[in-house]
C-alpha cells in the first residue's frame, strides 16, 4: 500500500472531525468504584444484619484483620489493573496493579493458612456454610466488576480477557471483605473458604459474563 | 510517567493538537496526523522489518488513533498512548498472519467445496437507511456487507486505500445504527 494512500486517509480522518469526550480520569473512575462497593457493601451488610463483635474483632484478631487488608489492597489492584486494561499507554500501571495485587492475595493465603494450622483440628463448619459468604461477595463485587467493564468497553481493551478476570477477580475480594461484616463464622477455616477463596470463584464465576458484556459494549 | 522529549517540544505540540482534535478542530488534528505519521511508521517498521504489509497497519494505527482519541487524556503523555496503539497494531497483524496461514492450509482443501448460498434480501427499513447514507459510505458498507468483499478487495474496487475504505464503512455503520435505532436488520 502505497505512502500516497497513507497521506489520502489522513485527509479523510481529519474531515468530518466530530468533537468527542474523553473517558473519565482512572483515579477518578476508581473513586466512583469504591463509592459505589462501599454503598452496595453497606446496604447488603444492613439487610443481612452487622456481626455485632466485628469491631472488637478486626481490633483484637489481627490476622483476621490482616487477612481482610490485603483482600482489601488485592481488591484495588485487580480494580486498578482492569481500569487501566482499557486505556493505551497504561501498560505499566496493569503490570504494577496485578502485581501488587497477586502479593496482597499471597499475604491473605499466607496469613489465613497460618491461623488454620495455629487452631488446629476442631469442629470445621461444613462446607456448604461457606457457600453464603462467596455469593455475598460476587453479588457484591458484580457492581464494581460491571463499572470496570463498562469504562474499558468506553475505552480501547487490547486484553478484554485480562480485564474481565482483573475486574472479576478484584471485585470479588472487596466483595468478600464486605461479606465478613455480617458474618459470623469463628473457624479460622472459614476465613480462607469463604472469604479469601473468593478471588478465585469471582474470576471463575464473573469473567465469561463480563467478558461477553465487553464485547458488547466495544461493538 | 512522562517521556524525555528531545524534540524540541514535541510533546506538548502533538498533546495541545491533540486536545483541540477532541474538541472538534480538524485543523489541529490534520498536523498532528501528520507529524505523527512518520513516528508511527518508525515504531511499525521497527517491529516489522521490511515486510510490504508495514504500510497497511501503519494505515490501520491512524484508523485506531482516530477511534480511539476519546481514550487520550490531556494531562497523560501522548507518545507512550500513539506506541502502545501502534504495538497492539502489529501484534494484531502477526495474529492474523498467522490464522491466515491455518486457513490457507485448511482451504486448499475446500476449494472444490459448493459455491456458498446466495446474499440474503435486504429488509425494507435497511434499503431505507442505507439510500440515506453518503455515497461514499454507502458504497463501502454494500461492498464489504452485501457483497461480501474483503476490505482489500472493496478497496481496490472503490479506488480509495484500505484504511480509508474501513473508515467509510466505520462511519457508515455508525449512521446506519443512528438511522435504525434499535430496529434490527
Amino acid at each position: 500500500m502505497s505512502e500516497e494512500r497513507t497521506a489520502e486517509l489522513v485527509r479523510e480522518l481529519s474531515r468530518e472531525l466530530e468533537p468527542v469526550r474523553p473517558i473519565p480520569a482512572l483515579r477518578h473512575a476508581l473513586a466512583l468504584l469504591l463509592g459505589l462497593w462501599l454503598a452496595v457493601g453497606a446496604a447488603v451488610a444492613l439487610w443481612l444484619g452487622f456481626r455485632p463483635d466485628l469491631p472488637r474483632q478486626l481490633v483484637t484478631e489481627l490476622g483476621t484483620s490482616a487477612v481482610l487488608a490485603a483482600l482489601l489492597a488485592a481488591g484495588v489492584a485487580g480494580l486498578v489493573a482492569g481500569l487501566a486494561g482499557g486505556v493505551p499507554g497504561r501498560e505499566r500501571l496493569v503490570r504494577g496493579a496485578l502485581g501488587l495485587g497477586l502479593a496482597a492475595l499471597a499475604v491473605a493465603a499466607g496469613v489465613g493458612l497460618a491461623r488454620v494450622a495455629a487452631a488446629g483440628p476442631g469442629n470445621a463448619m461444613p462446607w456448604p456454610q461457606h457457600l453464603p459468604c462467596l455469593a455475598i461477595a460476587c453479588a457484591v463485587g458484580l457492581v464494581p466488576a460491571l463499572g470496570v467493564t463498562w469504562y474499558a468497553g468506553r475505552a480501547l481493551a487490547f486484553r478484554p480477557l485480562a480485564v474481565a478476570v482483573s475486574a472479576a477477580a478484584g471485585a470479588a475480594a472487596m466483595g468478600a471483605v464486605s461479606a465478613q461484616a455480617s458474618c459470623l463464622a469463628t473457624d479460622p477455616a472459614h476465613l480462607m473458604l469463604g472469604h479469601v477463596l473468593a478471588p478465585a470463584v469471582g474470576a471463575l464465576v464473573l469473567t465469561l459474563p463480563l467478558l461477553l458484556a465487553l464485547r458488547r459494549l466495544e461493538r | 510517567m512522562s517521556e524525555a522529549d528531545p524534540h524540541g517540544g514535541r510533546e506538548e505540540r502533538w498533546r495541545g493538537w491533540m486536545v483541540a482534535a477532541q474538541d472538534g478542530d480538524a485543523a489541529c488534528y490534520q498536523k498532528l496526523l501528520g507529524e505523527l505519521l512518520p513516528f508511527v511508521r518508525g515504531v511499525v517498521r521497527g517491529r516489522m522489518g521490511g515486510e510490504p504489509a508495514a504500510e497497511d497497519v501503519v494505515q490501520n494505527v491512524l484508523i485506531s488513533i482516530h477511534l480511539s482519541r476519546h481514550t487520550f487524556r490531556a494531562e497523560r503523555p501522548l507518545t507512550p498512548w500513539v506506541r502502545a496503539i501502534a504495538r497492539n497494531a502489529v501484534v494484531d497483524w502477526a495474529r492474523r498472519r498467522a490464522r491466515s496461514r491455518e486457513v490457507g492450509i485448511a482451504s486448499a482443501d475446500a476449494l472444490a467445496a459448493p459455491a456458498p448460498p446466495p446474499r440474503q434480501e435486504l429488509s425494507p427499513g435497511l434499503a431505507r437507511a442505507l439510500g440515506r447514507l453518503p455515497d461514499a459510505q454507502r458504497e463501502a458498507v454494500w461492498l464489504l456487507k452485501v457483497e461480501g468483499l474483503t476490505v482489500t478487495e472493496a478497496a481496490a474496487r472503490a479506488g480509495v486505500s484500505a484504511g480509508a475504505l474501513k473508515l467509510r464503512a466505520h462511519r457508515g455503520y455508525r449512521a446506519l445504527r443512528d438511522l435504525l435505532g434499535g430496529e434490527r436488520w
